[in-house]
Protein backbone atom coordinates (compact mmCIF):
# COMPACT_ATOMS: atom_id res chain seq x y z
CA UNK A 1 0.00 0.00 0.00
CA UNK A 2 1.52 3.29 -1.12
CA UNK A 3 -1.06 5.66 0.39
CA UNK A 4 0.93 6.21 3.58
CA UNK A 5 3.96 7.33 1.54
CA UNK A 6 2.05 10.14 -0.22
CA UNK A 7 1.69 13.77 0.86
CA UNK A 8 -1.39 14.24 -1.33
CA UNK A 9 -3.86 11.54 -2.46
CA UNK A 10 -6.22 11.94 -5.43
CA UNK A 11 -8.98 9.37 -5.80
CA UNK A 12 -9.82 9.59 -9.51
CA UNK A 13 -12.05 6.50 -9.60
CA UNK A 14 -15.27 8.51 -9.62
CA UNK A 15 -14.00 11.29 -11.86
CA UNK A 16 -14.58 11.74 -15.56
CA UNK A 17 -11.55 12.35 -17.84
CA UNK A 18 -9.62 14.62 -17.95
CA UNK A 19 -10.36 15.49 -14.29
CA UNK A 20 -7.93 12.97 -12.69
CA UNK A 21 -5.18 14.23 -15.03
CA UNK A 22 -5.95 17.90 -14.32
CA UNK A 23 -6.00 17.40 -10.54
CA UNK A 24 -2.81 15.31 -10.60
CA UNK A 25 -0.84 17.90 -12.55
CA UNK A 26 -2.12 20.68 -10.25
CA UNK A 27 -1.06 18.68 -7.21
CA UNK A 28 2.40 18.03 -8.71
CA UNK A 29 2.80 21.76 -9.36
CA UNK A 30 2.03 22.48 -5.72
CA UNK A 31 4.35 19.99 -3.96
CA UNK A 32 7.89 20.66 -2.79
CA UNK A 33 10.86 18.54 -3.92
CA UNK A 34 10.87 15.35 -1.83
CA UNK A 35 7.06 15.29 -1.49
CA UNK A 36 4.87 12.74 -3.31
CA UNK A 37 1.42 12.62 -4.95
CA UNK A 38 -0.65 9.45 -5.20
CA UNK A 39 -3.35 8.95 -7.85
CA UNK A 40 -5.85 6.09 -7.56
CA UNK A 41 -7.70 5.30 -10.82
CA UNK A 42 -9.75 2.52 -12.38
CA UNK A 43 -7.32 1.77 -15.23
CA UNK A 44 -3.70 2.38 -16.11
CA UNK A 45 -3.38 6.09 -17.04
CA UNK A 46 -1.14 5.72 -20.12
CA UNK A 47 -1.36 9.39 -21.29
CA UNK A 48 -0.38 10.53 -17.80
CA UNK A 49 2.91 8.58 -17.94
CA UNK A 50 3.90 10.41 -21.09
CA UNK A 51 3.07 13.76 -19.47
CA UNK A 52 5.08 12.82 -16.38
CA UNK A 53 8.06 11.90 -18.52
CA UNK A 54 7.90 15.17 -20.46
CA UNK A 55 7.55 17.24 -17.30
CA UNK A 56 10.38 15.67 -15.32
CA UNK A 57 8.60 13.47 -12.79
CA UNK A 58 9.32 9.92 -11.64
CA UNK A 59 6.55 7.45 -10.83
CA UNK A 60 5.84 4.00 -9.55
CA UNK A 61 2.68 2.02 -10.39
CA UNK A 62 1.00 -0.67 -8.32
CA UNK A 63 -2.03 -2.74 -9.31
CA UNK A 64 -4.43 -3.44 -6.44
CA UNK A 65 -6.46 -6.57 -5.85
CA UNK A 66 -9.76 -4.70 -6.53
CA UNK A 67 -8.56 -3.84 -10.08
CA UNK A 68 -7.68 -0.22 -9.34
CA UNK A 69 -4.25 1.23 -10.13
CA UNK A 70 -2.15 3.39 -7.78
CA UNK A 71 0.43 5.76 -9.27
CA UNK A 72 2.91 7.38 -6.85
CA UNK A 73 4.67 10.44 -8.36
CA UNK A 74 7.48 12.80 -7.32
CA UNK A 75 9.96 15.34 -8.77
CA UNK A 76 12.97 13.70 -10.38
CA UNK A 77 16.13 14.33 -8.37
CA UNK A 78 18.29 16.93 -10.17
CA UNK B 1 -1.41 23.75 -14.06
CA UNK B 2 1.72 23.57 -16.14
CA UNK B 3 1.86 20.32 -17.97
CA UNK B 4 2.19 18.84 -21.39
CA UNK B 5 -0.02 15.92 -22.14
CA UNK B 6 1.82 14.19 -24.91
CA UNK B 7 -0.28 13.77 -27.97
CA UNK B 8 2.47 12.99 -30.41
CA UNK B 9 0.43 9.97 -31.49
CA UNK B 10 -2.68 12.05 -32.06
CA UNK B 11 -3.35 13.21 -35.67
CA UNK B 12 -4.03 16.93 -36.37
CA UNK B 13 -7.47 17.94 -35.09
CA UNK B 14 -8.70 18.73 -38.62
CA UNK B 15 -8.32 15.05 -39.62
CA UNK B 16 -11.23 13.67 -37.54
CA UNK B 17 -13.20 16.93 -37.45
CA UNK B 18 -13.83 17.18 -41.19
CA UNK B 19 -15.75 13.89 -40.88
CA UNK B 20 -17.58 14.90 -37.69
CA UNK B 21 -18.76 18.23 -39.12
CA UNK B 22 -20.03 16.67 -42.36
CA UNK B 23 -22.25 14.07 -40.67
CA UNK B 24 -25.01 16.47 -39.48
CA UNK B 25 -25.16 18.04 -42.96
CA UNK B 26 -26.25 14.64 -44.28
CA UNK B 27 -28.75 14.43 -41.39
CA UNK B 28 -30.21 17.76 -42.58
CA UNK B 29 -30.34 16.43 -46.16
CA UNK B 30 -32.23 13.37 -44.85
CA UNK B 31 -34.84 15.71 -43.32
CA UNK B 32 -35.10 17.69 -46.56
CA UNK B 33 -35.54 14.45 -48.51
CA UNK B 34 -38.49 13.51 -46.26
CA UNK B 35 -40.11 16.90 -46.90
CA UNK B 36 -39.52 16.55 -50.65
CA UNK B 37 -40.62 12.94 -51.09
CA UNK B 38 -43.48 12.96 -48.57
CA UNK B 39 -45.55 10.00 -47.35
CA UNK B 40 -44.68 7.77 -50.35
CA UNK B 41 -41.18 7.33 -48.89
CA UNK B 42 -42.64 4.92 -46.34
CA UNK B 43 -44.60 2.73 -48.80
CA UNK B 44 -41.89 0.03 -48.50
CA UNK B 45 -38.18 -0.33 -47.70
CA UNK B 46 -37.48 -0.53 -51.47
CA UNK B 47 -38.90 2.86 -52.57
CA UNK B 48 -36.20 5.05 -54.16
CA UNK B 49 -36.69 7.66 -51.41
CA UNK B 50 -36.44 5.03 -48.61
CA UNK B 51 -33.19 3.70 -50.13
CA UNK B 52 -31.84 7.24 -50.52
CA UNK B 53 -32.87 8.11 -46.93
CA UNK B 54 -31.23 4.94 -45.55
CA UNK B 55 -27.93 5.77 -47.29
CA UNK B 56 -28.01 9.42 -46.24
CA UNK B 57 -27.95 8.08 -42.68
CA UNK B 58 -25.68 5.02 -43.06
CA UNK B 59 -23.13 6.33 -45.59
CA UNK B 60 -23.69 10.05 -44.99
CA UNK B 61 -24.00 10.27 -41.21
CA UNK B 62 -22.72 7.03 -39.69
CA UNK B 63 -19.78 6.21 -41.98
CA UNK B 64 -18.46 9.80 -41.74
CA UNK B 65 -18.31 9.74 -37.93
CA UNK B 66 -17.10 6.13 -37.76
CA UNK B 67 -14.16 6.73 -40.11
CA UNK B 68 -13.36 10.06 -38.44
CA UNK B 69 -13.33 8.34 -35.06
CA UNK B 70 -11.10 5.56 -36.38
CA UNK B 71 -8.57 8.13 -37.66
CA UNK B 72 -8.33 9.27 -34.04
CA UNK B 73 -8.71 5.95 -32.22
CA UNK B 74 -6.25 3.85 -34.25
CA UNK B 75 -3.13 5.81 -33.21
CA UNK B 76 -4.24 6.79 -29.72
CA UNK B 77 -5.82 3.54 -28.49
CA UNK B 78 -4.07 0.91 -30.61
CA UNK B 79 -0.76 2.73 -31.23
CA UNK B 80 -1.35 2.21 -34.99
CA UNK B 81 -0.03 5.37 -36.64
CA UNK B 82 -1.61 6.11 -40.01
CA UNK B 83 0.92 7.34 -42.58
CA UNK B 84 0.06 10.93 -43.65
CA UNK B 85 -3.19 11.16 -41.62
CA UNK B 86 -4.22 14.56 -43.03
CA UNK B 87 -3.73 13.55 -46.66
CA UNK B 88 -5.58 10.28 -46.03
CA UNK B 89 -8.44 12.04 -44.19
CA UNK B 90 -8.84 14.60 -47.03
CA UNK B 91 -8.92 11.90 -49.71
CA UNK B 92 -11.24 9.48 -47.89
CA UNK B 93 -13.55 12.27 -46.73
CA UNK B 94 -13.89 13.68 -50.26
CA UNK B 95 -14.49 10.21 -51.74
CA UNK B 96 -17.20 9.12 -49.33
CA UNK B 97 -18.90 12.54 -49.30
CA UNK B 98 -19.14 12.65 -53.10
CA UNK B 99 -19.89 8.91 -53.18
CA UNK B 100 -22.90 9.41 -50.88
CA UNK B 101 -24.22 12.30 -52.98
CA UNK B 102 -23.88 10.23 -56.18
CA UNK B 103 -25.52 7.22 -54.53
CA UNK B 104 -28.47 9.23 -53.27
CA UNK B 105 -28.83 10.82 -56.71
CA UNK B 106 -28.65 7.35 -58.26
CA UNK B 107 -31.46 5.96 -56.08
CA UNK B 108 -33.69 8.96 -56.76
CA UNK B 109 -33.09 9.02 -60.54
CA UNK B 110 -32.19 5.37 -61.12
CA UNK B 111 -29.46 6.60 -63.44
CA UNK B 112 -26.80 3.92 -64.23
CA UNK B 113 -23.85 6.36 -64.56
CA UNK B 114 -24.57 7.72 -61.07
CA UNK B 115 -24.53 4.17 -59.61
CA UNK B 116 -21.19 3.56 -61.34
CA UNK B 117 -19.69 6.83 -60.03
CA UNK B 118 -20.90 6.03 -56.49
CA UNK B 119 -19.37 2.55 -56.72
CA UNK B 120 -16.00 3.92 -57.86
CA UNK B 121 -15.87 6.67 -55.22
CA UNK B 122 -16.85 4.38 -52.32
CA UNK B 123 -14.66 1.55 -53.60
CA UNK B 124 -11.54 3.71 -53.95
CA UNK B 125 -12.10 5.81 -50.80
CA UNK B 126 -12.85 2.91 -48.46
CA UNK B 127 -10.13 0.69 -50.00
CA UNK B 128 -7.62 3.47 -49.35
CA UNK B 129 -8.80 3.78 -45.75
CA UNK B 130 -8.85 0.04 -45.05
CA UNK B 131 -5.43 -0.39 -46.73
CA UNK B 132 -3.86 2.39 -44.65
CA UNK B 133 -5.49 1.17 -41.41
CA UNK B 134 -4.47 -2.45 -42.05
CA UNK B 135 -0.88 -1.33 -42.78
CA UNK B 136 -0.84 0.71 -39.55
CA UNK B 137 -2.25 -2.24 -37.55
CA UNK B 138 0.13 -4.73 -39.16
CA UNK B 139 2.35 -6.22 -36.47
CA UNK B 140 0.40 -4.68 -33.58
CA UNK B 141 -0.58 -7.51 -31.22
CA UNK B 142 -4.24 -7.80 -30.20
CA UNK B 143 -3.54 -7.17 -26.53
CA UNK B 144 -7.02 -5.78 -25.76
CA UNK B 145 -10.61 -6.43 -26.93
CA UNK B 146 -10.54 -2.95 -28.45
CA UNK B 147 -7.56 -3.68 -30.71
CA UNK B 148 -8.95 -7.01 -31.93
CA UNK B 149 -12.38 -5.37 -32.34
CA UNK B 150 -10.87 -2.65 -34.55
CA UNK B 151 -9.25 -5.30 -36.75
CA UNK B 152 -12.48 -7.32 -37.09
CA UNK B 153 -14.48 -4.14 -37.75
CA UNK B 154 -12.20 -3.38 -40.71
CA UNK B 155 -13.10 -6.79 -42.15
CA UNK B 156 -16.78 -5.94 -41.59
CA UNK B 157 -16.35 -2.55 -43.31
CA UNK B 158 -14.56 -4.14 -46.31
CA UNK B 159 -17.30 -6.73 -46.88
CA UNK B 160 -20.11 -4.20 -46.35
CA UNK B 161 -18.67 -1.72 -48.83
CA UNK B 162 -17.53 -4.52 -51.19
CA UNK B 163 -21.12 -5.78 -51.39
CA UNK B 164 -22.42 -2.24 -51.71
CA UNK B 165 -20.07 -1.60 -54.65
CA UNK B 166 -21.19 -4.88 -56.25
CA UNK B 167 -24.86 -3.94 -55.83
CA UNK B 168 -24.24 -0.48 -57.21
CA UNK B 169 -22.34 -1.81 -60.22
CA UNK B 170 -25.02 -4.42 -60.88
CA UNK B 171 -27.61 -1.61 -61.01
CA UNK B 172 -25.25 0.48 -63.16
CA UNK B 173 -24.54 -2.33 -65.64
CA UNK B 174 -27.87 -4.21 -65.27
CA UNK B 175 -26.08 -7.36 -64.15
CA UNK B 176 -28.19 -10.39 -63.34
CA UNK B 177 -27.44 -10.74 -59.60
CA UNK B 178 -29.79 -11.76 -56.74
CA UNK B 179 -30.21 -8.17 -55.54
CA UNK B 180 -32.56 -8.79 -52.60
CA UNK B 181 -30.39 -11.51 -51.03
CA UNK B 182 -27.24 -9.45 -51.60
CA UNK B 183 -28.90 -6.37 -50.11
CA UNK B 184 -29.88 -8.33 -46.97
CA UNK B 185 -26.33 -9.67 -46.59
CA UNK B 186 -24.96 -6.14 -47.19
CA UNK B 187 -27.03 -4.73 -44.35
CA UNK B 188 -26.31 -7.68 -42.03
CA UNK B 189 -22.58 -6.99 -42.44
CA UNK B 190 -23.07 -3.24 -42.18
CA UNK B 191 -25.12 -3.27 -38.98
CA UNK B 192 -23.46 -6.12 -37.12
CA UNK B 193 -19.99 -6.98 -38.48
CA UNK B 194 -19.02 -3.33 -39.08
CA UNK B 195 -21.33 -1.13 -36.99
CA UNK B 196 -21.81 -3.17 -33.82
CA UNK B 197 -18.26 -4.57 -33.70
CA UNK B 198 -16.76 -1.07 -34.05
CA UNK B 199 -19.23 0.33 -31.51
CA UNK B 200 -18.33 -2.43 -29.04
CA UNK B 201 -14.58 -2.00 -29.62
CA UNK B 202 -14.82 1.71 -28.83
CA UNK B 203 -17.50 1.17 -26.15
CA UNK B 204 -15.22 -1.17 -24.15
CA UNK B 205 -13.02 1.89 -23.53
CA UNK B 206 -15.36 4.89 -23.55
CA UNK B 207 -18.40 3.54 -21.65
CA UNK B 208 -16.57 2.78 -18.37
CA UNK B 209 -14.29 5.83 -18.80
CA UNK B 210 -16.87 8.56 -19.49
CA UNK B 211 -19.97 7.06 -17.86
CA UNK B 212 -18.23 5.83 -14.67
CA UNK B 213 -19.55 2.29 -15.03
CA UNK B 214 -17.89 -1.03 -14.21
CA UNK B 215 -15.92 -2.60 -17.08
CA UNK B 216 -17.66 -4.92 -19.58
CA UNK B 217 -17.39 -8.57 -18.42
CA UNK B 218 -14.02 -10.00 -19.42
CA UNK B 219 -15.49 -13.03 -21.27
CA UNK B 220 -17.67 -10.71 -23.30
CA UNK B 221 -14.83 -8.41 -24.32
CA UNK B 222 -12.65 -11.34 -25.30
CA UNK B 223 -15.22 -13.18 -27.42
CA UNK B 224 -17.70 -10.61 -28.72
CA UNK B 225 -16.02 -9.51 -31.98
CA UNK B 226 -15.02 -12.98 -33.10
CA UNK B 227 -18.46 -14.33 -32.19
CA UNK B 228 -20.25 -11.57 -34.12
CA UNK B 229 -18.03 -11.96 -37.18
CA UNK B 230 -18.41 -15.76 -37.13
CA UNK B 231 -22.22 -15.78 -36.95
CA UNK B 232 -22.58 -13.10 -39.62
CA UNK B 233 -20.24 -15.07 -41.94
CA UNK B 234 -22.11 -18.35 -41.39
CA UNK B 235 -25.51 -16.67 -41.82
CA UNK B 236 -24.34 -15.04 -45.08
CA UNK B 237 -23.21 -18.39 -46.49
CA UNK B 238 -26.50 -20.05 -45.51
CA UNK B 239 -28.50 -17.14 -46.93
CA UNK B 240 -26.55 -17.19 -50.19
CA UNK B 241 -26.76 -20.95 -50.54
CA UNK B 242 -30.54 -20.87 -50.10
CA UNK B 243 -30.44 -23.06 -46.94
CA UNK B 244 -33.53 -21.40 -45.52
CA UNK B 245 -33.74 -23.21 -42.16
CA UNK B 246 -30.04 -22.64 -41.39
CA UNK B 247 -30.35 -19.10 -42.63
CA UNK B 248 -33.27 -18.46 -40.25
CA UNK B 249 -31.51 -20.00 -37.24
CA UNK B 250 -28.24 -18.20 -37.93
CA UNK B 251 -30.16 -14.98 -38.57
CA UNK B 252 -31.67 -15.33 -35.09
CA UNK B 253 -28.14 -15.88 -33.72
CA UNK B 254 -26.90 -12.67 -35.43
CA UNK B 255 -29.76 -10.68 -33.91
CA UNK B 256 -29.22 -12.19 -30.46
CA UNK B 257 -25.49 -11.35 -30.54
CA UNK B 258 -26.32 -7.70 -31.26
CA UNK B 259 -29.02 -7.77 -28.55
CA UNK B 260 -26.50 -9.22 -26.08
CA UNK B 261 -24.24 -6.19 -26.56
CA UNK B 262 -27.20 -3.85 -25.96
CA UNK B 263 -28.34 -5.81 -22.88
CA UNK B 264 -24.88 -5.91 -21.28
CA UNK B 265 -24.35 -2.20 -21.96
CA UNK B 266 -27.67 -1.33 -20.28
CA UNK B 267 -26.74 -3.51 -17.32
CA UNK B 268 -23.35 -1.87 -16.69
CA UNK B 269 -24.87 1.56 -17.33
CA UNK B 270 -27.35 0.86 -14.54
CA UNK B 271 -24.35 0.61 -12.19
CA UNK B 272 -22.92 4.02 -13.16
CA UNK B 273 -21.48 5.96 -10.23
CA UNK B 274 -22.80 9.24 -11.63
CA UNK B 275 -25.75 10.58 -9.62
CA UNK B 276 -27.49 12.23 -12.59
CA UNK B 277 -27.35 10.98 -16.20
CA UNK B 278 -25.89 13.43 -18.73
CA UNK B 279 -26.79 13.69 -22.44
CA UNK B 280 -24.27 11.00 -23.43
CA UNK B 281 -25.76 8.51 -21.00
CA UNK B 282 -29.33 9.26 -22.10
CA UNK B 283 -28.24 8.87 -25.72
CA UNK B 284 -26.58 5.50 -24.99
CA UNK B 285 -29.59 4.24 -23.06
CA UNK B 286 -32.10 5.20 -25.76
CA UNK B 287 -29.76 3.71 -28.39
CA UNK B 288 -29.51 0.36 -26.61
CA UNK B 289 -33.28 0.23 -25.94
CA UNK B 290 -33.93 1.08 -29.61
CA UNK B 291 -31.53 -1.67 -30.69
CA UNK B 292 -33.42 -4.15 -28.49
CA UNK B 293 -36.73 -2.92 -29.96
CA UNK B 294 -35.33 -3.42 -33.51
CA UNK B 295 -34.25 -6.96 -32.58
CA UNK B 296 -37.72 -7.67 -31.11
CA UNK B 297 -39.44 -6.43 -34.30
CA UNK B 298 -37.15 -8.62 -36.43
CA UNK B 299 -37.78 -11.70 -34.28
CA UNK B 300 -41.55 -11.02 -34.27
CA UNK B 301 -41.56 -10.81 -38.08
CA UNK B 302 -39.79 -14.16 -38.24
CA UNK B 303 -42.18 -15.90 -35.84
CA UNK B 304 -45.60 -14.20 -36.03
CA UNK B 305 -47.30 -14.43 -39.48
CA UNK B 306 -49.41 -11.33 -38.89
CA UNK B 307 -46.27 -9.20 -38.34
CA UNK B 308 -44.46 -10.86 -41.26
CA UNK B 309 -47.31 -9.92 -43.61
CA UNK B 310 -47.25 -6.27 -42.53
CA UNK B 311 -45.17 -4.30 -45.05
CA UNK B 312 -44.20 -1.73 -42.42
CA UNK B 313 -42.11 -4.01 -40.20
CA UNK B 314 -38.77 -3.54 -42.02
CA UNK B 315 -39.34 0.22 -41.85
CA UNK B 316 -40.09 0.10 -38.14
CA UNK B 317 -37.01 -2.03 -37.59
CA UNK B 318 -34.94 0.40 -39.69
CA UNK B 319 -36.15 3.52 -37.84
CA UNK B 320 -35.36 1.93 -34.47
CA UNK B 321 -31.94 0.79 -35.65
CA UNK B 322 -30.77 3.83 -37.64
CA UNK B 323 -32.35 6.84 -35.92
CA UNK B 324 -32.90 5.32 -32.46
CA UNK B 325 -29.80 3.10 -32.29
CA UNK B 326 -26.81 4.18 -34.33
CA UNK B 327 -27.53 7.91 -34.69
CA UNK B 328 -28.26 8.27 -30.97
CA UNK B 329 -25.15 6.44 -29.80
CA UNK B 330 -22.97 8.32 -32.30
CA UNK B 331 -24.23 11.75 -31.18
CA UNK B 332 -23.81 10.66 -27.55
CA UNK B 333 -20.17 9.76 -28.24
CA UNK B 334 -19.50 12.96 -30.22
CA UNK B 335 -20.52 14.94 -27.13
CA UNK B 336 -17.63 13.39 -25.20
CA UNK B 337 -15.04 12.86 -27.94
CA UNK B 338 -15.25 16.38 -29.46
CA UNK B 339 -14.74 18.35 -26.19
CA UNK B 340 -12.05 15.89 -25.07
CA UNK B 341 -10.06 16.22 -28.32
CA UNK B 342 -10.33 20.00 -28.25
CA UNK B 343 -9.17 20.05 -24.64
CA UNK B 344 -6.29 17.70 -25.46
CA UNK B 345 -5.07 19.74 -28.43
CA UNK B 346 -5.38 23.07 -26.56
CA UNK B 347 -3.61 21.62 -23.56
CA UNK B 348 -0.63 20.89 -25.80
CA UNK B 349 -0.78 24.04 -27.91
CA UNK B 350 -0.78 26.04 -24.67
CA UNK B 351 2.82 24.93 -24.29
CA UNK B 352 2.90 25.42 -20.49
CA UNK B 353 1.79 29.05 -20.88
CA UNK B 354 -1.99 29.01 -21.36
CA UNK B 355 -4.37 26.62 -19.61
CA UNK B 356 -6.88 24.69 -21.73
CA UNK B 357 -10.52 25.67 -21.08
CA UNK B 358 -12.67 23.53 -18.81
CA UNK B 359 -13.98 20.60 -20.87
CA UNK B 360 -17.55 21.31 -19.77
CA UNK B 361 -17.38 24.79 -21.32
CA UNK B 362 -16.46 23.54 -24.80
CA UNK B 363 -20.04 22.44 -25.55
CA UNK B 364 -22.53 23.85 -23.04
CA UNK B 365 -24.59 21.16 -21.27
CA UNK B 366 -27.86 23.00 -21.91
CA UNK B 367 -27.20 23.03 -25.67
CA UNK B 368 -26.52 19.28 -25.68
CA UNK B 369 -29.68 18.58 -23.65
CA UNK B 370 -31.87 20.65 -25.97
CA UNK B 371 -30.40 19.07 -29.10
CA UNK B 372 -31.01 15.67 -27.52
CA UNK B 373 -34.69 16.50 -26.99
CA UNK B 374 -34.94 17.55 -30.65
CA UNK B 375 -33.35 14.25 -31.74
CA UNK B 376 -35.67 12.16 -29.54
CA UNK B 377 -38.67 14.11 -30.87
CA UNK B 378 -37.51 13.36 -34.43
CA UNK B 379 -37.20 9.67 -33.49
CA UNK B 380 -40.72 9.57 -32.00
CA UNK B 381 -42.17 11.31 -35.08
CA UNK B 382 -40.33 8.94 -37.45
CA UNK B 383 -41.74 5.94 -35.54
CA UNK B 384 -45.24 7.42 -35.88
CA UNK B 385 -44.57 8.03 -39.59
CA UNK B 386 -44.15 4.28 -40.12
CA UNK B 387 -47.80 3.82 -39.02
CA UNK B 388 -49.35 7.06 -40.31
CA UNK B 389 -47.04 8.43 -43.03
CA UNK B 390 -49.45 11.06 -44.34
CA UNK B 391 -49.84 12.68 -40.90
CA UNK B 392 -46.33 12.54 -39.55
CA UNK B 393 -43.82 12.57 -42.41
CA UNK B 394 -43.58 16.37 -42.62
CA UNK B 395 -43.24 17.02 -38.86
CA UNK B 396 -40.66 14.17 -38.79
CA UNK B 397 -38.66 15.77 -41.63
CA UNK B 398 -38.73 19.17 -39.90
CA UNK B 399 -37.70 17.63 -36.57
CA UNK B 400 -34.80 15.82 -38.26
CA UNK B 401 -33.60 19.08 -39.83
CA UNK B 402 -33.88 20.86 -36.47
CA UNK B 403 -32.03 18.12 -34.54
CA UNK B 404 -29.17 17.91 -37.05
CA UNK B 405 -28.96 21.68 -37.51
CA UNK B 406 -28.62 21.95 -33.74
CA UNK B 407 -25.97 19.24 -33.66
CA UNK B 408 -24.02 21.10 -36.35
CA UNK B 409 -24.35 24.33 -34.37
CA UNK B 410 -23.08 22.63 -31.20
CA UNK B 411 -20.07 21.15 -33.04
CA UNK B 412 -19.31 24.49 -34.74
CA UNK B 413 -19.48 26.31 -31.42
CA UNK B 414 -16.95 23.82 -30.03
CA UNK B 415 -14.70 24.61 -33.01
CA UNK B 416 -15.06 28.34 -32.36
CA UNK B 417 -13.95 27.80 -28.74
CA UNK B 418 -10.93 25.97 -30.18
CA UNK B 419 -10.09 28.78 -32.63
CA UNK B 420 -10.55 31.57 -30.05
CA UNK B 421 -8.32 29.75 -27.59
CA UNK B 422 -5.75 29.01 -30.28
CA UNK B 423 -5.53 32.77 -31.03
CA UNK B 424 -5.14 33.53 -27.34
CA UNK B 425 -2.25 31.06 -27.14
CA UNK B 426 -0.61 32.57 -30.25
CA UNK B 427 -0.90 36.07 -28.71
CA UNK B 428 0.65 34.96 -25.39
CA UNK B 429 3.52 33.18 -27.16
CA UNK B 430 4.13 36.21 -29.43
CA UNK B 431 4.12 38.56 -26.40
CA UNK B 432 6.59 36.32 -24.61
CA UNK B 433 8.97 36.09 -27.56
CA UNK B 434 8.82 39.93 -27.89
CA UNK B 435 9.80 40.23 -24.23
CA UNK B 436 12.68 37.79 -24.75
CA UNK B 437 13.89 39.76 -27.83
CA UNK B 438 13.89 43.05 -25.99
Amino acid sequence: MTQSKADKVIDGRNMEPPEPFVQTMEALDAIEPGQKVLLVVGREPIPLYRALELNGYSWQTERCADGSVEVLMWHKQP
Amino acid sequence: MQALLSYDQSPPIAAPFRFFLTAPVFGILAGLLLLWSGPDTFASRWTPAALALTHLITAGFMLQVMLGAMVQVLPVVAGANLAGPMRLARFVHASITLGTLFLVGAFLSFSPPLFNMAAILFGVGVAMFVGSAAYALHGIPSTSPTISGLKFALVGLSVTVGLGVLLSLSLGWSLNLPLIELADIHLGWGFVAWGTILLAAVGFVVVPMFQLTPAYPEWFGRHFSVMALAVVSMWSLAEFSGLSLFSLLLGVAVVLVAALFAGITLNIQRQSKRARFDATQHYWRVAMLSALAACAVWLAARSIPMVAEWQGWPLLCGVFLLFGGFMSVIIGMLYKIVPFLIWLHLQNLGNRLVMAPNMKKIIIERDMDRQMLAHFSALALLLLTVFWPAWFVYPAGLALILANGWLLRNLLSAMSVYRAHQQKIAAVIAAQSNQTDS
